[in-house]
């Protein structure tokens, strides 16, 4: 049956021609399916290239939607595609239409996006002010088609929803999981380098703020209209307005009114674009040095632009105090100086105009100690001043020799005060642990002086019938100092809270400690000052000494390169201490 | 016209105080010595001097202590007084003049002599 060969093999062929066909649209389908996935990932690398480009200077959430929503349609069929932005007082509805549709269109895809976002952010937005930006292709009434392909994605930025994005059509069935997909991993990776930039740059504003509140120096900084964008809490502090939480640029004019004016210190220097300075403003008990900048902004897109002012207050109280003791200084030395010159002056006047010589006696007995007694008073001034000087200037010299014994050196001074000690009948105790080294290299004048001094002032500041105890024992590197004093039952005014330097070399530890009226808390650190001893000396009318000695022995240890201090309980007594490197 | 007929130096300075007082003690002048504030403030009270001498930086009382001291007692608020200083310090002296100090001296400045002569006029100038 050829009809039927025929037939069968026509249906063999239509078989095969059926089954060609099928493979080869199968081959072709996934051919294309093939490209397009392609043409998507250059797509989606494309874009993701360019938002990575145009992010690196925008942190703009509108801009970088736009750059997507403006490419989109290379990839997906839509009739509009739109956003909404949640904004501090309204929300932005943007939409850019690819083809012609109504007004029931467009309201009910605003309708649909502004459901979810309410839906997202849990909150309702129904009645919140919508702005709506349209562009692309006009509406038209002409058209009846109504929504019937939507896709929203939720806009995410620092895991926080800022709005939606939406794709429309009025064909059906349009979006598939696949455009699903790919969209959504666009806006995922938009957000998350939007996120990571802005971590950055709340990182940077962070280390800036905490860097502005941490200053010493009160900052304000003001826009161009003055108001306040930045106050730190020296600011407030300053001005006193320590519970303010926000600072007006009113409140600081009220508190530095006729001061300071603050207002048109600003107004001149950003007008000018000058840094303005005053040099000295008294704000409450204290002396402020001000500037006065403009601020501008430095990013590449805006560069040069003023964005207001800054009012920097810098505290000069203590460079003040610091000048006035010096002028102090200076005065206090003038006047101890020129004292006892003018006093030989004056003598020597005196002993002139007495022609007959009457009183040649008086000249002998009276005038010439009188005379002896200034000039010594001049030498000994001048000879400490100088010391104090090389102290200062770390040029004191010290002659080390290789031998010392302290114990005969501590025994020849307590010797030399023997008189004093008597005459207060104090009673002075000598105990050098056995550890102490029977030879150290030291220079055992400048150490005569510094026992000099320290046992003086101890005799000088005991009530009569006091003690005074000179004690000494070895430090090894790496040890408590008070615990070993302890253990060599040292006993002075040294509490674990006055802490002896810590890596304290292996050394020789030597106290003075005396039961004395003591020193107040507030005064040991002025102890080692020049300036404060001279001048409160030279106010106690002390002719014996200048109040130079502490500090000129601080020089001659340092010297030695060792330390000295002192600790103190007010009515109680004294410890002057000092350490010999071993 | 008044003349001085005692005097109370008070000077912590020896040269000076022993200059000043045996210059006027030369004159036939009664001549009161502190060497301090408080020494010189008990010997004014008790002494009552035509005109008191102070020196400004002294021990245990300064001369601008001693001076407000003074004020306060009735006899001493009206007293003559004259400051001695070293250094010229304008707050010091305005604060003595304000005190009523009728006059003061730098030292260094001048000699005993001038000192005195001056003084003397001052006060022989001043009413009863």
């Amino acid at each position: 049956m050829p009809s039927l060969t025929i037939i069968f093999s026509a249906s063999l062929a239509l078989i095969a021609g059926l089954a060609f066909y099928v493979r080869s649209r199968f081959l072709l389908e996934k051919m294309s399916g093939k490209e397009k996935e392609t043409g998507r990932k250059m797509y989606e690398l494309a874009i993701l290239k360019e938002l990575g480009d145009r992010i690196g200077y925008s942190l703009d959430v509108h801009e970088i939607i736009d750059i997507i929503t403006g490419s989109l349609r290379q990839f997906i069929e839509y009739s509009a595609v739109s956003y909404m932005l949640i904004q501090p007082e309204k929300v932005i509805f943007k939409v850019q239409l690819e083809k012609s549709v109504n007004r029931g269109f467009l309201n009910e895809i605003r309708e649909r996006m502004l459901g979810s976002l309410s839906a997202l952010l849990d909150k309702e937005l129904s009645k919140s002010v919508i702005e709506e930006v349209l562009s692309g292709v006009i509406l038209s009434e002409d058209t009846n088609e109504p929504v019937r392909s939507f896709f929203n994605i939720p806009l995410v930025i620092g895991e926080k929803v800022v709005g939606v994005l939406t794709v429309s059509d009025t064909k059906p069935g349009l979006y598939k999981e696949e455009e699903m997909t790919i969209l959504y991993k666009i806006t995922q990776q938009a957000s998350k380098a939007v996120s990571k930039l802005q971590e950055v740059v709340r990182m940077e504003q962070r280390k800036l703020n905490s860097m502005v509140e941490s200053m010493a120096d009160g900052i304000v900084m003001t826009d161009n209209d003055y108001r306040v964008l930045v106050a730190n809490p020296a600011v407030k502090t300053l001005l006193g307005l320590v519970s303010a939480r926000e600072l007006s640029i009113f409140d600081i004019i009220e508190h530095v009114a006729g001061k300071f004016d603050i207002r048109s210190k600003l107004e001149e220097s950003i007008k000018l674009g000058k840094v303005l300075e005053v040099p000295e403003v008294i704000l409450g008990e204290r002396f402020f040095q001000i500037f006065i900048s403009p601020v501008k902004s430095t990013a590449a897109m805006t560069s040069g632009e003023t964005l207001g002012g800054v009012v920097i207050f810098h505290d000069i109280t203590r460079e003040k105090e610091l000048d006035t003791l010096r002028e102090d200084f200076t005065s206090m030395m003038v006047h101890e100086l020129r004292s006892p010159l003018d006093g030989i002056n004056k003598i020597a006047e005196l002993i002139m105009s007495d022609r007959t010589h009457k009183h040649a006696e008086k000249v002998v007995h009276e005038y010439v100690p009188i005379i002896h007694k200034s000039s010594s008073d001049m030498l000994r001034l001048v000879s400490n001043l100088l010391d104090a000087a090389k102290v200062e200037s770390g040029k004191y010299q010290i002659f080390k020799e290789p031998i010392g014994d302290i114990r005969k050196l501590v025994a020849e001074r307590v010797k030399f005060f023997d008189p004093s000690v008597k005459a207060k009948q104090l009673v002075v105790k000598i105990e050098i642990s056995a550890d102490a080294p029977g030879s150290m290299s030291f220079d055992e004048n400048a150490l005569v002086g510094v026992f000099n001094n320290f046992i003086f002032n101890a005799i000088k500041f005991t009530r009569d019938g006091g003690k005074i105890a000179i004690q000494a024992f070895l430090h090894q590197r790496g040890k408590d100092v008070i615990d070993e004093a302890r253990r060599n039952g040292v006993s002075w005014f040294l509490k674990e809270a006055d802490q002896v330097s810590k890596d304290l070399p292996s050394s020789l530890v030597v106290a003075i400690t005396d039961n004395g009226v003591g020193i107040k808390r507030e005064n040991l650190p002025l102890l080692f000052n020049k300036f404060r001893q001279f001048q409160s000396a030279a106010m106690s009318g002390d002719k014996k000494g200048t109040g130079l000695g502490l500090v000129i022995a601080k020089g001659i240890i340092e010297a030695h390169g060792g330390l000295v201090g002192a600790a103190s309980e007010e009515g109680k007594g004294s410890t002057f201490y000092f350490t010999l490197p071993i | 016209m008044r003349t001085l007929k005692k005097v109370l130096v008070v000077e912590d300075d020896q040269a000076f105080r022993t200059v000043l007082s045996e210059t006027l003690e030369a004159e036939g002048i009664t001549v009161f010595k502190a060497a301090d504030g408080k020494t010189g403030l008990d010997l004014a009270i008790k002494e009552h001097p035509d005109l008191i001498w102070v020196d400004v930086v002294m021990p245990v009382l300064t001369g601008l202590q001693f001076i407000k001291e003074l004020r306060k007692d009735v006899w001493g608020k009206t007293a003559c007084i004259v400051l001695l200083t070293q250094l010229h310090n304008p707050t010091v002296v305005a604060d003595a003049l304000e005190n009523g100090v009728f006059k003061y001296f730098v030292k260094a400045d001048h000699s005993v002599e001038d000192v005195i002569a001056e003084t003397k006029k001052y006060f022989a100038s001043l009413p009863y």
